[in-house]
């Protein structure tokens, strides 16, 4: 792997007394696809929330692109092309589809220019509805109107309307049926072979192993394990024994 | 059928006037859930400014924007100094901290003002009356239906159809979803208090025109109003703020109409009577309670 985009180092912390990450490094090359697998508690959401700035690091060190973030706010971040879709999906449950997507355009101008973001937004909008066609003909109608599959794809059209270079996402397929969730998969293959760099936290295994490059496993706030996706899905029995990781989504159950 | 026209204006501005008052509280509070008690000085201190004007023999549309420009910039002030620094501190803290800046701008209001109740003059067009039908129409009510109107429908396209309104509405629902998206709850902050502010010195020159004398002690009446009808309406919620200040101003009237003479010295306590049974039938107020605008 060439010039690392997104460098986590060592990076401890937790909430309360109660350590959460206990020094977990975390490298990502530009273009890159990595998944981040663990069982529940793992400190899988907890370290997204530190990349995206939510949480602070008490130790480590977040270096992006050759800038040390660790210390930037989280609303700082997106300007810079660190875009979290959380876990949850995290819609804004009284704005419109479109509003949400717009609103995940906040940063535009910092990222891209006042002049470019103009257009940017526009832009940004067609690629979202291209890239979900039913979003674009419920527009209009309240997020939290929209089924599951489709709130996720407004999670990540939000996301994308800032244009990151670096796209966190927590546990797209939360609660999806099986097929929708290969539906979230299939578009963000298409946003991986446009080049964007992601980082795919899953309690499930296959899906993510089919899907990304390399992946670590979280145990305890601690990497366990790294490696590279096709070598980790002939462990995958390894996997289920030693960390309680499921192969079949175990989203369906939930 | 006179009569229920006549009432229903004395409804519509009484109304108007509350709803316009819950406005102001109600932005605030959607974005920190602090009901900002410091939130009638604003009124004061725009209606005193509007005294200190209009004696000095300044035009009225001057006075009015000066007032809705100072109101929003105190209240800015209050919000930067007083309330940014404690942006994640439980909402109790926050209402300590509101009583505080009350009482501050409540006690320098005395040492510049006293204690005496200043009048505020008000231009004599107010107080004509239009006599349509049988139907009294004084230019004050109809003042403050329109300016209502103007204000409501005014915040309406800023928190709908501009960008930055939308991102308020976002920072109201979730506010750590929309850091994410690159919305600083600083900044939200800031515009929030500026609106609620500039609401603030409207509604302060109506209140106080109608009232007719401001005092350093005038702010808690219209506080206690604007908060009675957010909670009716919905909390946190701008169309709840409406129709709460509504329901506020229709309570109040139709009570006065029909209460006997010798209960009404006890209207404020059956209007608040009739509130609570409201709220026991609907808990959450007519609209339904949500932090969002």
């Amino acid at each position: 792997m060439t010039a690392a985009l997104l460098q986590v180092s060592n990076l401890v912390t937790g909430y309360g007394g109660t350590r959460v990450l206990k020094g977990v490094s975390l490298e990502v090359g530009a273009g890159e696809a990595v998944a981040v697998l663990g069982a529940n508690g793992a400190g899988k959401t907890t370290l997204m929330k530190c990349i995206a700035g939510l949480t602070r690091p008490w130790e480590g060190t977040i270096v992006f692109g050759d800038e040390d973030v660790t210390r930037v706010r989280a609303e700082d971040r997106p300007a810079l092309g660190i875009v979290l879709a959380p876990e949850g999906r995290g819609l804004f449950a009284t704005l419109s589809i479109e509003e949400n997507l717009l609103v995940g355009a906040s940063a535009l101008r910092k990222r891209i220019g006042a002049r470019q973001a103009r257009a940017g937004v526009a832009e940004g909008l067609g690629q979202a509805y291209a890239l979900f066609p039913v979003l674009k003909e419920r527009r209009r109608d309240l997020a939290s109107r929209l089924s599951g599959g489709q709130q996720q794809m407004v999670a990540i059209a939000r996301a994308l309307m800032a244009r990151p270079r670096l796209l966190l996402l927590d546990e797209p397929c939360l609660g999806l049926a099986p097929k929708v969730g290969n539906d979230v998969y299939a578009a963000l293959r298409t946003l991986r072979r446009q080049g964007l760099s992601l980082v795919v936290v899953e309690e499930s295994t296959r899906r993510a192993l089919g899907f990304a490059d390399r992946a670590c496993v979280l145990k305890l706030g601690q990497k366990v394990l790294e490696g590279h996706a096709s070598a980790l899905t002939r462990d995958e029995e390894l996997l289920q024994a030693y960390f309680g990781l499921t192969s079949e989504s175990t989203d369906v159950t939930l | 059928m006179t009569i229920v026209i006549q009432r229903l204006l004395d409804v519509l501005s009484v109304g108007s006037t509350y709803a316009l008052l819950a406005l102001g509280l109600t932005l605030v509070y959607s974005v920190m859930n602090l009901i900002n008690f410091a939130y009638g000085m604003m009124l004061v201190w725009s209606a005193f400014v509007a005294m200190v004007l209009v004696n000095a023999g300044v035009p009225t549309p001057l006075v009015l924007v000066t007032c809705v420009v100072f109101s929003a910039l105190l209240s800015v002030a209050v919000g930067r100094v007083a309330f940014r620094p404690f942006l994640t501190a439980p909402p109790v803290t926050l209402l300590i901290t509101s009583f505080g800046v009350e009482l501050v701008l409540q006690y320098v209001a005395l040492v510049i003002f006293g204690e005496n109740p200043r009048i505020l003059k008000v231009p004599t067009y107010l107080s004509q009356v239009y006599h349509v039908g049988g139907v009294r129409i004084p230019n004050s009510e109809l003042t403050t239906i329109v300016t209502a109107l103007i204000v409501v429908g005014g915040l309406y396209l800023v928190l709908n159809r501009t960008r930055f309104g939308i991102r308020i509405r976002a920072a109201a629902e979730q506010p750590e979803i929309a850091r994410l998206m690159g919305i600083s709850p600083g900044l939200i902050l800031i515009a929030v208090f500026a609106i609620s502010g500039a609401i603030a010195g409207v509604v302060g020159l109506l209140w106080f025109a109608q009232v007719g004398a401001i005092t350093p002690r005038s702010d808690l009446d219209p506080t206690f109003k604007a908060f009675v009808a957010i909670v009716l309406g919905g909390l946190g919620n701008a169309r709840g703020a409406v129709v709460g200040g509504l329901a506020l101003g229709a309570i109040e009237v139709l009570l006065s109409a029909v209460l006997p003479d010798a209960a009404l010295g006890y209207s404020d306590a059956i209007v608040f009577g009739s509130v609570i049974a409201i709220l026991l039938w609907r808990p959450t107020g007519l609209v339904g309670v949500s932090t969002s605008l």
